[in-house]
């Protein structure tokens, strides 16, 4: 799955830390989230995408292997 | 997902003293090789405690009085019950992540556990393998607290790097 956590983070000028905070959970997870391979729950995936003011596909794309 | 089995976050504290107690009456028994002490001498109730003896037959004891002295029980009961309160005790941010850790730490520690057990079934005999079942009380715990702290500590030394 390909996402674009981290330019979204830039436009809103959020670190890590303070993304964590906003949806509840720990660094590292925003960290394993950017870094690829983690697959968030939706309700996580839904809280991110209403930080960022935007939708859950524009944040998070399929991609081949994933299916 | 939040899952109900976890222990409070309070009791890891409580947890690491206990283990580490344990750990230093083990190093301090094996590496002294001191006699058991005479204070922990007494009488427990046993369901079961049949003794060994080479070339003779002892009459099976159930579910009586016996003499032992406790300090092995002691240290046993420090790790497993300290071990248990670290390993399974909230982390301070419970989220999906460390809950994914948890999950993933607990198969990789049953699969080296099994799998040191299955090489030692195959090429450890006598009382040997009685040593490795003794350790194998504990290593499965030990395994699991292992990685699950060493992949957060890793997790969080990387991402200082980022913004």
């Amino acid at each position: 799955m390909k996402n674009s956590i981290k330019v979204e983070r830039a436009k809103k000028d959020l670190t890590q830390a303070d993304l964590a905070k906003k949806v509840g959970v720990s660094r590292q997870t925003i960290n394993a989230i950017e870094k690829g391979g983690y697959n968030l729950s939706i309700i996580l995936a839904l809280k991110l995408a209403e930080v960022f003011e935007t939708t859950i596909e524009e944040i998070f794309q399929l991609e081949e292997k994933d299916w | 997902m939040k899952t109900k089995f976890l222990l409070p976050y309070r009791l890891k504290i409580m947890g690491w003293v206990l283990f580490l107690l344990g750990l230093f009456l083990l190093g301090f028994a094996l590496i002294t090789e001191t006699e058991d002490p005479d204070f922990l001498n007494t009488e427990v109730f046993a369901l079961a405690a049949n003794t060994i003896h080479i070339g003779v037959t002892d009459n099976p004891i159930y579910f009586r009085f016996v003499e032992t002295n406790l300090l092995d029980e002691i240290i046993e009961l420090l790790l497993i019950i300290g071990g248990i309160c670290i390993a399974f005790s909230k982390h301070k941010d419970e989220d999906e992540f460390i809950s994914k850790l948890r999950l993933d730490s607990l198969l990789w520690a049953t699969y080296i556990n099994y799998g040191v057990l299955i090489f030692s079934i195959l090429f450890i005999y006598e009382l040997s393998f009685f040593y490795v079942l003794v350790a194998n009380m504990f290593t499965i715990l030990l395994l699991f607290i292992i990685r699950f702290n060493w992949v957060l500590i890793r997790s969080a030394k990387f991402e200082e790097d980022e913004k």
